[in-house]
């Protein structure tokens, strides 16, 4: 017999291969497949109600009817907030820890901190919150004890896309800059950081997706059941307002209002899902542009 | 005639290895020192001493002294102002991703300078001087690291000239050039060394033949022989090991 | 050249890196302000009348009895601890499959769809997954197992799975990447096939971050608070099957919290519930950092 012929048993391994890989991939597809039937019934039954108004109008008959304008207009506050507070910590975080932290046990502690605070249960953020700002502070329930709360939480997404993208940049640029006498500091800004600014975005990016979801945060710092706010107006809300949000109002209304047409939650868990997808696609196809954009 | 470069019983361990064995000598003012030795001896390392840039190495011990112009280095307050009075060149070629205007200027500029016409005069002259200025001059704007790599190497010497700096130090930098680029550098550092001082470590004994006043033949750390350049190539050098690397029979 | 830089951007250099140096140990302290700012709040019953014993063991919660207080947790420890292992036991089958899958037997253009949509599975929001849980899980289970009903360990355990399947997948991926090459070719080298490599040589190499990433799925799901609070029912009992209602330690508090009076007993306790809630997440985080650490040094680049 010819060595390498193929045998009853190298065919039957053969097909136990096949299956094996047939088997792996099928569960590969069992996880998406049902999201995708999932996301299609929710849009179908949300259809009656999606429209323009229901993004632009208020809620009406204690929210059996209307729409999520403030709502949504709560969320943009506490994202835009979240954003402004996070951003600039979080780069100056990643900025230390790969620039300038040497290899000691307070670098690897930091390092901890930042992976133990991402693992941080969203609950236990809502306590601090509440501990911390609204009332150590004194801020009281408001868009400003969210939003830090929000900061927080969201801190370490950006710590890690920025310390990504800064490692990213080569260190022969860095070296190459000490070697004209350029300080530290001085090829960071003007080296460093003009070629990380990409991953910085998509950091930025994926902050805002991670704030626009959370809910338990919000819950008891500054987000509310029910606020009246002017439609149409986006400086309807002060930051020391207490606030809806988007996330905070889908559990409302699927939990707390009896009564309400199906199709509301339906179409406001749409909205967000949909907002938070979006956000997501768009980091995505940054990502995807960028590399096709190097500098190097 | 006070040396341009003093360096007394230099030690510098990497953990336990030593990469430089207590090593001394001078260095004169205006002349090109060549340093010749397999790889590993040390050469780079000398070379980060001299511009302070080896306090970036995690772990390293150093011990010794060395002095420019007198005056200890390591004294010295201002080690950004120490690295603009020395010139250095890496063997890769390193295009800063920024304009071939913003490569040469950007060492003036973060030494403090921002007037735009001197700026311009000190890019065209640090661009020529490199021999780089006639196939950039139309296109300044353009990213350096999209030059091919031996003109980004010549971007790398046309940076290390932009700040004057008193002393030029050459790490094999023809490693990743072709020779005809080498022959018209070579030409441009005979040219500099009526102005500034020159330390150029080649793996290219031929190289050192060529240019240097005085060569150095540094061996596992240690400074096997020093002379006057065509002594070192001869009969007349002083330690066998010399004669053994020049002659080929290691390296 | 020695151009001077002036000294105002050189004072302003110096109060920027200490910027950036207080911005570096931020996470430290922000993970301490944690701890701090929620044990206080539960400090008073913590000291004077905190019963461990009692705390743990019993499954009496009756925190609103007008005469009789009782602080058991159990039941609601069970409730995390059996939605968690529910989850756990389908995720983690089938979140290796899929990095297996992804990792060894996709074409590359797949692979960057695959990875995409996972992480689009990743991003949605807790409290939408609990929707999901509440409008569509709940009466397919009601008409699938004649269940009386829909919120219970099953929903929670489904829902909370599908959660934790991403980070479990991506970890696990990445693990089974960092396997080198040669491990691979030396096993079929030696004739075995593609499912016998990975069987016996790639999953054993890469078993420290697989674990890494079961302990970050496991830390995830415990954590979990929106989802749970809306699929697995309102009833404070050990679980007889999985469909039972039950509720966690992140639901109580999320449901119970708004009811109390700042600085009540009960207040309180919910405080204390989040201090151990915050050590458990505390600890297994720390594990799976020293188990991924592990790896690096083996990797050789630590």
């Amino acid at each position: 017999m010819h060595p390498f012929q193929e045998t009853i048993h190298s065919k039957s391994r053969q097909r136990k291969e096949t299956y094996i890989k047939g088997l792996f991939c099928c569960m590969t597809i069992a996880i998406i497949i049902p999201l995708i039937l999932i996301i299609g019934y929710m849009l179908h039954e949300a259809s009656p109600v999606l429209s323009a108004d229901f993004l632009l109008k208020a809620p009406e008959r204690g929210m059996k009817a209307g729409g999520i304008w403030p709502a949504l207009l709560g969320t943009i506050y506490l994202v835009m907030m979240s954003l402004i507070v996070a951003a600039p910590i979080g780069v100056m975080a990643a900025i230390y820890l790969n620039e300038y932290a040497g290899d000691n046990w307070l670098t690897r502690t930091v390092n901890l901190a930042v992976i133990n605070l991402a693992g941080v249960p969203s609950i236990v953020h809502a306590l601090f919150g509440l501990g911390a700002f609204v009332l150590f502070a004194g801020m009281g329930k408001s868009i400003l004890a969210a939003s830090l709360t929000l900061a927080v939480m969201t801190l370490p997404v950006i710590i890690t896309s920025t310390k990504e993208s800064l490692a990213a940049v080569p260190m022969a640029f860095r070296e190459a800059c000490w070697n004209v006498g350029a300080t530290k500091w001085q090829t960071i800004r003007r080296v460093v950081i003009p070629n990380s600014i990409s991953g910085m975005l998509t950091g930025f990016i994926l902050e805002v997706s991670r704030a626009a979801g959370e809910t338990a945060p919000i819950m008891f710092t500054g987000a509310v059941f029910y606020k009246a706010v002017e439609e149409g107006n986006l400086f309807a809300y002060n930051l020391t307002d207490q606030c809806m949000a988007l996330s905070m109002h889908l559990f409302t209304i699927s939990t707390q209002v009896p009564g309400v047409p199906e199709a509301i939650p339906f179409a406001t868990a749409i909205v967000l899902l949909g907002t938070v997808l979006v956000i997501n696609a768009f980091s995505i196809a940054f990502r995807i542009y960028l590399r096709s954009r190097k500098r190097w | 005639m006070e040396p341009k470069i003093e360096i007394s019983s230099l030690r510098v361990k990497y953990g336990s290895k030593e990469a430089l064995k207590g090593i001394s000598f001078q260095i004169r003012k205006n002349e090109i020192l060549g340093i010749i030795g397999p790889a590993q001896s040390g050469k780079t390392t000398l070379l980060k001493v001299i511009n302070r840039t080896i306090e970036h190495e995690p772990g390293v011990e150093l011990n010794g002294m060395v002095s420019i112009d007198g005056v200890d280095i390591f004294k010295m307050r201002d080690v950004h102002a120490l690295r603009r009075r020395v010139g250095m060149v890496a063997p890769l070629p390193v295009g800063l991703p920024l304009s071939i205007y913003e490569n040469v200027a950007f060492a003036p500029r973060t030494g403090g300078m921002n007037n735009k016409a001197k700026l311009d005069i000190i890019v065209e002259r640090c661009l020529t001087q490199a021999a780089l200025w006639d196939e950039v001059k139309d296109r300044l704007h353009t990213l350096g690291t999209k030059l091919s790599g031996g003109q980004q190497q010549r971007l790398t010497i046309a940076r290390a000239l932009s700040h004057d700096p008193e002393i030029l130090c050459l790490d094999e930098f023809s490693i990743a050039i072709d020779p005809v680029t080498t022959m018209r550098i070579e030409e441009v550092l005979k040219e500099l060394r009526s102005s500034m001082t020159i330390i150029l470590v080649t793996n290219l004994v031929q190289q050192a033949r060529r240019l240097a006043d005085r060569t150095a033949f540094i061996l596992n750390g240690e400074l096997v022989e020093l002379a006057e350049t065509n002594l070192v190539f001869s009969d007349q050098a002083v330690d066998q090991r010399t004669k053994d690397y020049v002659g080929g029979i290691f390296g | 050249m020695q151009y001077q830089r002036g000294r105002w951007s050189r004072v302003i250099e110096f109060l920027i890196e200490w910027l950036i140096r207080i911005s570096g140990i931020s996470a430290i302290l922000f993970v301490f302000g944690i701890f701090f700012f929620v044990f206080k709040e539960g400090a008073g019953f913590l000291v004077t009348k905190w019963k461990p014993i009692e705390f743990f063991t019993s499954v009496e919660w009756y925190p609103t009895s007008l005469s009789n207080k009782r602080y058991g947790i159990l039941a609601i420890i069970a409730g995390s601890a059996s939605v968690t292992l529910l989850a756990m036991m389908i995720a983690i089958p089938f979140s290796l499959g899929a990095a297996v899958f992804i990792s060894e037997f996709c074409a590359p253009k797949l692979k960057e769809v695959l990875k995409v949509l996972i992480e689009f599975l990743a991003a949605i929001p807790s409290v939408v997954w609990g929707f999901i849980g509440l409008m569509i899980m709940n009466p397919l289970i009601i008409k699938i197992f004649n269940a009386p009903i829909g919120l219970n360990v099953l929903n929670g355990g489904i829902i909370l799975a599908l959660m934790s399947i991403p980070i479990i997948v991506s970890i696990s991926e990445d693990a089974l990447k960092a396997v080198p090459d040669s491990y691979r070719e030396a096993a079929i080298a030696l004739g075995v096939t593609k499912w016998q490599m990975i069987y016996r040589v790639l999953i054993p190499a890469a078993k420290n971050g697989l674990l890494a990433g079961g302990l970050l799925g496991v830390g995830r799901s415990i954590g979990e608070t929106m989802a749970v609070l809306l699929a697995t029912g309102h009833a404070v009992q050990i679980p007889n099957g999985p469909l039972d209602s039950v509720r966690t330690l992140t639901a109580t508090i999320a449901a119970e919290l708004g009811e109390t009076e700042q600085g009540a007993d009960h207040w309180q306790v919910l405080f204390i519930i989040g201090i151990f809630l915050f050590s458990i997440t505390f600890v297994i985080n720390l594990i799976a950092y020293l188990v991924v650490k592990g790896i690096r040094i083996q990797a050789g680049d630590s």
